[in-house]
């Protein structure tokens, strides 16, 4: 399609086997995706999905929203039918191509944010962050119950952005449940390889030929991605609950990069993720604090009700210990070494001047007596135990 | 944008009626797919070559190694008969005995 915009052209390829319950939603994030001046393109691969009529709901789904949609006339497995994606991209001359799994929710700033991590002087490949990515993952207790929507997928991601830009991590290897890859490295490095069968870790496999090739592989850590995760492969058969990957597949990898087991430890104990996790969690609490409100429970356990959609701060009622549990959409940040008397200070600053909406005091304790003076009007006695001992 | 595909694919052939009318393809990706599956038949018989290979050149050994074990098992089965024969022989057994007074001896000589 001829076009007068300027900026680069990707092609997001969504593989698809079966997953009625999640790819609607999916589809209807891609096309929530802001392009800015550059053209996207989405094209759903539809692995030869053998659910009665499903391709045909998918087909007409896709015609509905405008999104190119192709079946394979037999079912290829993940790692062919990604490099058919990747192929389509190279030879219909797309600048770069967005691999993507289909039990996903896209933020706003995708796309941007992606596109600033790949413009990085010798990087390769890009995978987004997400409470599902492998060992990258962002932990989250309930992220179905929390972050299954495009409204909040776009308020993390958006506030990832603010926090970290552009910025681009190395990691051992990518994930391409959303990666994204610039076509000519596609050309140098060449396509997943199909000795890993009907899938897992054939993007290992190619993230490691690609840094064999020069090429840095990188996380995005200012763009978050819902992951539904292992979708379409429970449906398929290929994992099940209880194992997440492939043994033979992992015997591929162990066999051709021996050494690639050490330098998943090395980087896990490098502390860099860990530092990622921190500032990330902590700027959800920071924003969310400040834009909707937090609130201060005293008491030995944990508070039995959820304020959800406030950030709720939890501390030790004596006030001894110095540490302050933040929750908020599932996930937890800890502050430690904090001055309990001088502890509402502390938070406001924390929350951008921004007081507590509410104070609950649940047992008793030095603390908890001097946030009740303090908060007169704003704090609550409340018993703290469970219904049924 | 990807080329778009007015011709429809198989059925998808599940027994439904719904499932045997055509799936309609808007993304022809047909070619890009054939010429890859062909691409990958080649690689996949370079390397049943390859292992065949390797698997009859590894086979070799084995049976080489195999054969040497063997050997190495009845020499060392012939060795131990002959240690046996040795051990049950008068010599051995007086020598045995003699080294022993001599031991007992020595201990109460005190040297």
């Amino acid at each position: 399609m001829a076009t007068a915009m300027s900026g680069p052209r990707v092609l997001l390829a969504i593989t698809a086997y079966n997953g009625e319950a999640f790819i609607a939603r999916t589809l209807d994030s891609a096309l929530h995706i802001d392009q800015g001046d550059a053209q996207l393109d989405v094209l759903v691969l539809d692995d030869c999905s053998p659910a009665p009529g499903f391709s045909h709901r998918l087909a007409a789904m896709c015609e509905q929203r405008g999104i190119l949609y192709y079946r394979s006339p037999r079912n290829l497995g993940i790692p062919r039918n990604v490099s058919l994606g990747m192929l389509t991209a190279v030879q219909q001359g797309y600048d770069h191509v967005i691999i993507s799994n289909s039990d996903v929710v896209y933020p706003r700033n995708f796309l941007a944010q992606l596109l600033l991590a790949v413009a990085h002087e010798g990087v390769g490949s890009v995978t987004a962050w997400s409470n599902n990515v492998s060992m990258y993952s962002l932990p989250n207790s309930d992220p179905d119950r929390y972050l299954a929507t495009q409204e909040r997928v776009d308020w993390l991601s958006d506030t990832l952005a603010e926090w970290y830009v552009d910025a681009a991590m190395d990691i051992p290897a990518g994930i391409s449940f959303a990666m994204i890859v610039p076509t000519a490295v596609i050309e140098e490095v060449g396509v997943m390889d199909p000795v890993f069968g009907r899938g897992y870790c054939e993007e290992t496999d190619w993230s490691l030929r690609s840094l064999a090739a020069g090429y840095r592989v990188a996380l995005a850590p200012g763009c978050f991605v819902y992951h539904s995760g292992r979708g379409s492969n429970l449906e398929a058969g290929l994992v099940t609950r209880d194992h997440t990957s492939v043994p033979e597949n992992e015997d591929i990898i162990d066999m051709r990069y021996p050494l690639f087991r050490g330098q998943v430890g090395a980087f896990a104990a490098s502390g860099i993720l860990a530092e990622a996790r921190l500032h990330g969690v902590a700027a959800f609490m920071r924003r969310g604090g400040a834009e909707f409100g937090y609130t201060i429970d005293a008491g030995w356990l944990p508070p039995s009700e959820n304020a959800e959609g406030l950030v709720r701060c939890t501390v030790a009622p004596d006030g001894l210990d110095g540490i302050v549990s933040m929750d908020f959409l599932g996930f937890r940040h800890v502050i430690e070494d904090v001055d309990a008397f001088a502890l509402a200070e502390t938070l406001k600053e924390f929350f951008g001047g921004r007081p507590p909406v509410a104070v609950n005091l649940r047992d008793r304790g030095a603390l908890a007596s001097s946030l009740q003076s303090e908060f007169a009007g704003t704090s609550r006695r409340l018993g703290n135990y469970p219904s049924r001992v | 944008m990807a080329e778009r595909k007015k011709t429809p694919t198989e059925p998808t052939g599940s027994g439904d009626p719904v499932d045997e009318l055509p799936v309609k393809n808007t993304a022809d990706l047909d070619e890009i797919s054939l010429a890859q599956a062909l691409l990958d038949v080649d690689v996949a018989n370079a390397r049943v070559i390859d292992l065949t290979k390797r698997l009859t050149t590894l086979t070799k050994e084995l049976r080489q190694s195999t054969s040497e074990l063997q050997k190495a098992k009845l020499r060392n089965r012939s060795i131990a008969a002959e240690l046996e024969e040795i051990k049950g022989s008068r010599a051995f057994r007086s020598a045995t005995t003699a080294q022993r007074f001599l031991g007992a001896a020595r201990s109460r000589l005190g040297r």
